[in-house]
């Protein structure tokens, strides 16, 4: 408006004019600050001023009852590597990662495809999304006795081969983290699938009859036009999947809240042993920054890439 | 391939086609998918069967066999009531989750309309702040939380376990709010302003209607995130007075094993009843708000 | 009412809200929760005593409260008493300042005659008193009358060949001869320490102090043993997390644990002194003194409580008399150890006798004498090692247990 009008007015005009638009602006500004003030001051309060503080304390001397005020540079993250453990429950958390990433997308990929067309499309629906409306505690809870050495599983095994079969599910090194991240399948695919369908109901028709017309088989037309349009779709369930694969906590708690080498079933567990059990806040804030980095940095890449390839599909 | 699209009997074929490939190959799929939701569903089937046995029933039975009848059911409500004072835990979370989760989407709202409607100047940074939230996950906040709360005295208070869950509930709403109060037209808000209506008036009166299946659907799942919460309770407010309900049913869980599985499947049960219940009967909110979040 | 109007209130309520709870805790803190009733009554004795609000808090499990405990301190805000552990433990909380020196109350319960100087000791730091004596309990073993009769076992074995007959007889008998779950996720401490006493208490005490590692020749036998006695199926599955059941379904024999443990046995039905009695663990090594590991558990006094309620004294003295202990003792059968107390049952009466008799050198629990900080991470490396009693398992629960050792001395 201002830029039409500066070849008739005056420079003074100009001047007020400008001046009055900023001043219209600051007060519009002042009041919007009204209007975000109890967001930010939360948000401030309780969770950005906590992540800075765990920053500091990680660089702190804090174990059991002292040493707060003690300046430890970066000893408690050369400790990460002095201690058996931290490369144990960084090597669960990577499989928990990929398990998180591939699982749920291959499983619900595979019946979000199933339930494309059927009749009662949404009661299947919602009996496979029900288990994630359920808190983390609650399945852990009754997984735990599917699991159990007398429980479901082992049940139906022994149903079906005739001898008793108690297997330490829970209990036995090699089997615990597999058996929990099924758990954490089941309950994630039901999301999965549901946001995949939504994600494949917005796939334009026309592309896929007129390959069908053409002749093409399923598994081309899947390759070449689907998953190529799903990909958008994908990439936000993979980033919503990977954080959780990052920060699962409830889950292991819970199930796997008997077996002795829990502390290091992933690095979320392991940072909650070290400070609230061991008393080690400065090296559990340490783990902390760590865990936090990674889940930052990769949620960060999945993102770039997501919108990236929405932009090149549109 | 040539193809002649007047013809009528193509044009036929073509739909034969259609229908062909549509009905069968969707009868067909059903049986597969019967079968994957059954054994996707055992668990639940265990859930039922237990919740009607004794324990002793239970040690000498087959887990996965029928109970004897349905009348223990009462008597493991009234041990997994007792036990774990559910009741008092159930009226804790449920005061947080529906408190905290209205604070939360109204704080949010408020934000998001602050940054939208109003020239807010570096109104980008503000959102980014807040979203910031987000990004890290929460065991870098439990440290710093509880040491926090014991300075100031919020450890195993009503008030901090609500503050914590308002502040967690915020920065998700806030991105969809942002999304959908932009797509409100600029009409609105400019009418009422030149009737003379303060910016609060033009967002209670104007925008808050616009957006009411978002809000609702936020607030369900903010609702179902708080009444879902185990960490946070369990390290900031561990009190029974003040303890969260995934605490309580936690703490049968872990400790006692003098109780048996059926009690604590019960409680399992009880715990989860509002949620489910609210999915059911609100499952179209559900569902909407997913869709607002994968955007 | 305008948007600022409506901040400005929710931030007076916020302040308001938050300046109450500032005022100090006069609660009697506690993770003990089987022996709530107990200290329900010893709260209200404290209470009447001295006319202050003196109540329980319970908080559960133990690691949580210990963390609650430990930003407690760290955030200057302790509660007036709180239970804890001796040994190290007590070292920890003495080292911050925070604790009460119960000199003067320990001298007058002396001179009454309610304590000794020896029990005194128990929760010294330093040869000054820090604590309140809760529980004092001695490490036995249970054992069922009936079934040592079954097994045609005449007397309780006071030799570690006796002990290992015993086992075999038992195990011909139908019993698994030793109760030993991984509960509580403290348990699998419990044979290792003894194993590690009965071969070389030297070993035993230098294990904890950082001088001996875990991974050599002495606690290299100590598994070697354990090793065996898991191959000859001496124990119950470890997975139990009942810690009472087999024991108390006469599956397993013998239990080896705290005296105070038969209060939770009496509770189950079992009569202390008919179904069940105790021996003292005779010492794998014939030439080894016999040892018996005594716990003391105390309730620590806060410095500033006290100091800003001098009445709290009366409470301190009420909780070192007799009245409490029979409190203790018939809510509880927990034993606090005041000589005009009751002992709460013949079981403990009886330990009390044993030791008397045997005088064996008393040591304190490898639980209160190992440094708090990495208790959890070896505690687990033998459990690991109960789940899968293989030798390869205990190499490396023994070289895991080393690295965390090491570390932490190194740091200190």
């Amino acid at each position: 408006m201002i830029t039409t009008a500066s070849t008739t007015l005056s420079p003074e005009i100009l001047k007020d004019a400008r001046r009055r638009e900023r001043r219209v602006a600051w007060r519009q500004t002042r009041t919007a600050w009204l209007f975000i003030a109890p967001a930010v001051f939360m948000v401030g309060s309780f969770l950005l001023a906590p992540v800075i503080f765990n920053v500091i304390l990680s660089f702190t001397r804090w174990q059991k009852f002292t040493g707060l005020d003690k300046f430890a540079g970066f000893a408690n993250y050369q400790r990460l590597f002095a201690v058996p453990y931290f490369s144990e429950a960084l090597a669960n958390t990577a499989i928990w990662v990929v398990g998180a990433m591939v699982l749920p997308l291959a499983f619900g990929l595979g019946l979000a495809l199933l339930l494309r067309n059927i009749p009662l499309q949404e009661t299947f629906k919602s009996l496979f999304f029900l288990p994630k409306v359920l808190a983390p505690t609650a399945v852990g809870a009754i997984w735990y006795y599917v699991y159990a050495p007398r429980g479901v599983i082992n049940s139906a095994v022994s149903g079906v081969t005739g001898s008793p079969y108690d297997m330490g599910w829970l209990y036995s090194a090699a089997t615990v983290t597999p058996s929990v991240i099924v758990t954490f399948v089941w309950q994630t695919v039901g999301i999965t699938m549901v946001l995949l369908l939504l994600g494949l109901a917005a796939i334009p028709r026309d592309p896929i009859e007129a390959a069908r017309v053409d002749g093409a088989s399923s598994g081309q037309i899947f390759r070449h036009i689907i998953w190529p349009l799903l990909l958008p779709t994908v990439l936000v369930v993979t980033i919503l999947n990977v954080a959780a694969g990052f920060t699962t906590f409830d889950l292991l708690w819970v199930m796997a809240s008997d077996f002795p080498g829990k502390r290091t079933l992933s690095l979320a567990v392991y940072m909650y042993y070290e400070s609230f059990s061991n008393g080690a806040w400065a090296y559990g804030s340490a783990v902390a920054v760590v865990l936090g980095v990674m889940v930052i940095a990769v949620t960060a890449a999945l993102a770039v890439i997501q919108s990236r390839v929405e932009k090149n599909i549109r | 391939m040539a193809v002649d699209i007047t013809d009528q009997s193509f044009i036929n074929g073509l739909i034969e086609q259609e229908r062909r490939a549509q009905r069968p190959r969707g009868r067909w799929m059903v049986v597969p998918i019967v079968i994957l939701t059954i054994a996707y569903l055992t668990p639940f089937y265990y859930l039922l069967v237990t919740i009607f046995k004794t324990s002793e029933e239970y040690a000498k039975k087959g887990v996965l066999e029928l109970p004897a009848s349905l009348a223990p059911f009462t008597d493991n409500v009234i041990q997994a009531w007792t036990i774990a004072n559910l009741g008092q835990a159930a009226l804790n979370s449920l005061s947080y989750a529906v408190v905290g989760g209205a604070i939360a989407v109204a704080f949010a709202a408020s934000a998001a309309f602050g940054m939208t409607r109003l020239n807010l100047i570096g109104a980008n940074g503000w959102f980014m702040l807040i979203f910031t939230g987000t990004l890290f996950p929460f065991q870098m906040y439990l440290v710093p939380l509880l040491f926090g709360y014991q300075r100031l005295g919020l450890i195993n208070s009503w008030l901090g376990m609500l503050l914590v869950y308002v502040a967690i509930c915020i920065p998700f709403p806030l991105l969809v709010l942002r999304n959908s109060f932009s797509s409100i037209t600029r009409e609105v808000d400019e009418a009422a302003r030149i009737e003379g209506a303060s910016e609060w008036r033009v967002f209670v009166s104007m925008i808050i209607p616009n957006a009411k299946g978002p809000l609702i659907a936020l607030f369900l799942l903010q609702f179902t995130f708080i009444w879902n919460d185990l960490l946070f309770s369990s390290i900031l407010a561990n009190g029974i007075g003040v303890r969260s309900i995934m605490v309580a049913l936690q703490s049968l869980q872990g400790t006692y094993s003098t109780i048996g599985p059926n009690v604590v499947i019960t409680a399992t049960l009880i715990s989860s009843i509002p949620t489910v219940l609210l999915f059911v009967m609100l499952r179209k909110y559900f569902m909407g708000g997913l869709q607002l979040g994968s955007k | 009412m305008s948007l600022l109007k409506t901040i400005a209130a929710m931030g007076l309520a916020t302040t308001v809200l938050v300046s109450t709870a500032f005022a100090q805790d006069l609660s009697i803190y506690s993770d003990k929760t089987p022996w709530n009733a107990g200290m329900t009554g010893t709260a209200a004795a404290a209470a009447a005593a001295s006319g202050l609000p003196i109540t329980l808090q319970e908080i559960t499990p133990t690691d949580k409260y210990q963390a609650f405990m430990q930003t407690s301190i760290a955030g200057g805000n302790v509660p007036a008493f709180f239970t804890w552990w001796n040994g190290q433990q007590l070292n920890d909380v003495v080292a911050t300042g925070i604790a009460a020196d119960l000199t003067p109350y320990w001298d007058k319960a002396i001179a009454d005659g309610d304590f000794t100087a020896a029990q005194r000791d128990l929760v010294s730091v330093d040869g000054k008193p820090y604590g309140i004596l809760l529980n004092v309990a001695n490490w036995v073993v249970f054992y069922n009358t009936a079934a040592f009769e079954k097994a045609g076992i005449a007397a309780a074995p006071t030799t570690w060949e006796e002990l290992m007959t015993a086992a075999d007889k038992l195990k011909a008998a139908g019993y698994t001869p030793f109760n030993a779950p991984t509960s509580g996720g403290w348990m699998p401490f419990i044979w290792f320490s003894q194993l590690v006493l009965g071969t070389n208490p030297d070993a035993f005490v230098g294990l904890t102090d950082g001088s001996v590692p875990y991974d050599g020749p002495e606690v290299q036998k100590a598994f070697e043993i354990w090793g065996d006695m898991y191959s000859k199926g001496y124990f119950t599955d470890p997975r139990e997390q009942d810690d009472s059941k087999f024991f108390a379904d006469e599956t397993a024999a013998m239990f080896l644990i705290g005296d105070w443990h038969s209060g939770q046995f009496a509770d189950l039905g079992m009569e202390p002194g008919v179904d069940f009695k105790t021996f003292l663990m005779p010492s794998v090594d014939p030439a080894v003194q016999q040892s018996v590991i005594v716990e003391a558990s105390p309730i620590v006094v806060s410095k500033a409580a006290l100091d800003a309620n001098p009445d709290l004294g009366k409470a301190i003295q009420a909780m070192m008399g007799a009245d409490v202990s029979n409190i203790l003792g018939s809510q509880s059968q927990v034993y606090n150890g005041n000589l005009k107390g009751t002992p709460p049952n013949d079981i403990i009466k009886a330990d009390n006798d044993l030791v008397a008799a045997a005088n064996p050198r008393a040591l304190v629990r490898w639980w209160e004498a190992v440094p708090s900080q990495i208790q959890g991470d070896l505690v687990a490396a033998m459990g690991s090692f109960m789940l899968d009693p293989t030798p390869e398992t205990a190499a490396k629960s023994m070289s895991t247990m080393q690295a965390i050792n090491a570390d932490y001395w190194a740091n200190q």
